[in-house]
């Protein structure tokens, strides 16, 4: 599988409790497997939308975004995006999305056996899509491509919540108007699953999954406030490697022992003063989608002495206090509070992307706090050719860290697509890059 | 006695550099071939035979370059961009710009006033523009480097090459020859575009600096020396020996490696 990308390294995880995410969680390698010849509802989906409504109308989930990381991971990517291309879309769209429709291309072809694949199983037969325009334009059209051109299948599609960045958002009409567009929204959205489920929404059931999403989301967010600390006790092998839980297994108990036992586990490192590597001489801070075929870049970072404490993307904004006695006006006023969050935060860097993800971008505000908080020494920022919303940004952030004294590097390459890139090339920059911090 | 040595394995060519305290006593080029380590091995027997030295004489060895993690007989490795700027640094010390470009990078460096690395950038992912590319240009005109250099300055008007791609831009070339465009002119036109090519990376780290200093081989032709003059407004400083820059820089933190451990 790896033949012809023998730079490529997978990441050595420094933290027991996500390395142990494998045993943890055989649920999700599985699940695909599980599904087989079991008649449930199946949908696809975006980051965006909220998954704890699908899991209270036991609709299981897969995001093609997600896939497209795991397919990187595994260096089978390139094939599904080889069939994409030869179908004739651009290699420069998005690389998640090329992959996912290499990989229906290949579900059409093969019929009822699913496309070789990192997952057993596959991504299974979806019976409806749901979308969010949230964050970038391909997301807005890729499903509506799988909806129209792969598969005949109901779809979906959440309007991004994005309040401008000039606007105040404290002033209580420009307030209401969000908070109708997500009430609106999200009740569609309930009569939606209503129809393709057949069956009604159990608001006890949705509450006890979003105290359990909310108690893992609590977890994680102290989890990385704790890898302020020096030796940070935590790198971006690992959080990188623990998306997979937070997408997937939103709601469960299980979610909630997993990010326990991170928790306690980095608590402990802290404790006892022990860091992910020894001599810890460069804390950097890390923009833009990592390169998902290549993590032990990260390793390797650390060979040199250098960690990676912080990252941009998939960054969770604090937890925010909403009120679940009612689940469903909980899930507007957390989405409504995370995007002033985002608006407050990290407009200045990315207007776009201001939005109630879980997972977002940060601003300068928040980057001049952090150079202190974090201790941080440098930035790295890697220029996804084929994702434009996640680096745009990435200007704006080397200026702010250049103007407080904070050396940057922006490599490029590409989030799925290892042809993109330059093993020596890429060295090269970054060692030089670190060689002249000594100096500086 | 002291000596030092630097070896830049490269790409296209391996340089090599000996130090007395800080003369420069020797220095050769050889092309890398096929095999970096056997080129560097090489290069350091014939800049010992030269010298009448022997392996034990040199003191301290630095290897910089693409193969400097396989050059085994030196004593540590540092990067061509550090390395590019400590020889810039020694030979134009008031310079604060660096442009090298070899035969498959190009970079751009800014030093600060100490001479140390400020910030760079290097091209990334496609060679064209660099030095294998202005080689295969030469060819199409059947002319040696020197002449292909040279020939610019002879340019009437200079045509201009649209495509980045090394391959479709050999079409256009072939495309102006064939329809009577006097080579000069096109010759002419190829450096440009690569200066072009060159200044929307090296712009804003260029500044308001009225100086660069160019290293590497592609700064041995002329009408390349020109064409940057001409697009970046600035003076171009090219080292009498532009291609041992890098090995230079190696040598030189060699000596200091050398005389830190002393
Ligand atoms: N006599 C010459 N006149 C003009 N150009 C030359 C001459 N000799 C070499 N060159 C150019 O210099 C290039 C090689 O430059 P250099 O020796 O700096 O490369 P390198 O250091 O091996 O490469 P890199 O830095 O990319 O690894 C050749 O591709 C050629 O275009
Ligand atoms: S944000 Fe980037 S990686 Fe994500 S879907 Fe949009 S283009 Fe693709
Ligand atoms: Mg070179």
């Amino acid at each position: 599988m790896t033949q012809g990308f023998s730079e490529m390294a997978r990441a050595r995880r420094s933290l027991e409790s996500v390395r142990n995410s494998k045993k943890l969680l055989p649920k999700f390698y599985m699940r695909g497997t599980d599904r087989k010849g079991k008649k449930g509802n199946l949908a696809w989906c975006m980051a965006g939308i909220p998954p704890e409504l699908l899991r209270a109308f036991d609709v299981d989930w897969e995001w093609p975004e997600n896939f497209g990381t795991l397919c990187a991971a595994n260096l089978v990517a390139p094939k599904f995006i080889e069939i994409a291309e030869a179908e004739g879309y651009s290699g420069d769209l998005c690389s998640y999305a090329t992959n996912t429709m290499g990989y229906c291309r290949r579900c059409l072809e093969l019929g009822d056996t699913p496309p070789e694949s990192p997952l057993e199983g596959g991504m299974g037969e979806p019976t409806m899509l749901i979308g969010s325009g949230l964050a970038c334009d391909p997301r807005w059209k890729w499903l509506q491509v799988i909806a129209t051109r792969y598969f005949n299948l109901p779809m979906f599609n959440m309007d991004p919540l994005s309040p401008p960045y000039d606007i105040d958002v404290n002033d209580p009409r420009i307030a209401e108007h969000y908070l109708t567009q997500l009430r609106t929204d999200l009740k569609a959205l309930v009569e939606f699953l209503k129809k393709q489920t057949g069956r009604d929404l159990d608001m006890n059931r949705l509450r006890q999954i979003m105290d359990n999403s909310h108690k893992a989301h609590d977890l994680w967010f102290k989890t990385l406030e704790m890898r302020k600390n020096r030796p940070c006790p935590m790198g971006a092998e690992d959080y990188f490697s623990c998306i997979i839980p937070q997408m997937f297994m939103l709601g469960e108990e299980e979610t909630v022992g997993f990010f326990q036992a991170i928790h306690d586990e980095v608590k402990q490192r802290v404790e006892q003063g022990k860091g992910v590597i020894e001599n810890e001489k460069y804390r950097l801070f890390w923009t833009g989608l990592p390169p998902w075929f290549n993590l032990g870049l990260f390793n390797y970072l650390e060979s040199l002495g250098a960690i990676v404490v912080a990252e941009a993307s998939y960054y969770c904004a604090p937890p925010m206090n909403v009120d679940i006695s009612d689940p469903l006006e909980a899930l507007v006023q957390r989405a409504w509070k995370t995007a002033c969050w985002h608006q407050q935060n990290g407009n200045e860097i990315m207007p776009e992307v201001c939005n109630p993800a879980i997972f977002g971008f940060v601003g300068t505000k928040k980057l001049v706090d952090w150079i202190d908080e974090y201790h941080l020494t440098g930035a790295l920022m890697n220029r996804t050719s084929s994702c434009r919303a996640t680096c745009i940004g990435q200007v704006h952030h080397r200026n702010v860290f250049r103007e407080r004294g904070i050396p940057s590097l922006i490599i490029e390459s590409d989030m799925a697509d290892p042809r993109r890139w330059s093993d020596a090339k890429i060295k090269a920059q970054i060692e030089a890059f670190l060689e002249n911090m000594d100096r500086l | 006695m002291d000596y030092v040595a630097g070896v830049d394995s490269g790409s296209t060519t391996t340089k090599l550099v000996i130090l007395d305290n800080s003369r420069i006593i020797g220095y050769h080029v050889i092309p890398t071939g096929a095999n970096c380590v056997r080129a560097s091995q090489n290069i350091l027997e014939i800049g010992l035979k030269k010298l009448g030295l022997d392996r034990e004489d040199i003191k301290y060895i630095v290897a910089t370059g693409y193969g400097r993690q396989k050059i085994d007989f030196a004593r540590s490795q540092i990067t061509e961009i550090s390395c590019h700027a400590k020889g810039v640094y020694w030979i134009f010390p008031h310079v604060k710009i660096i442009i090298d470009i070899g035969g498959q990078d190009f970079k751009v460096i800014k030093l600060g006033g100490k001479g140390q690395v400020i910030d760079f950038a290097m091209n990334d992912k496609c060679a064209a523009g660099t030095g294998r590319y202005l080689e295969l240009m030469s060819r199409i005109f059947e002319m040696e480097l020197e002449q292909f250099g040279h020939a610019a300055a002879f340019a009437q008007n200079k045509i201009d090459i649209t495509s980045y791609c090394t391959v479709f831009a050999e079409t256009e070339v072939i495309n102006h020859i064939s329809r009577g465009t006097p080579e000069n002119d096109i010759i002419a036109g190829i450096f440009h575009a690569v200066a072009k090519r060159l200044y929307s990376m090296a712009k804003h780290y260029i500044g308001s600096e009225k100086e660069i200093a160019f290293t590497g081989g592609v700064s041995k032709y002329a009408g390349m020396v020109k064409a940057l003059e001409d697009i970046t407004g600035c003076s171009v400083l090219v080292p009498s020996e532009p291609q041992i820059t890098g090995a230079l820089g190696a040598a030189l933190f060699a000596l200091e490696k050398l005389r830190g451990n002393n």
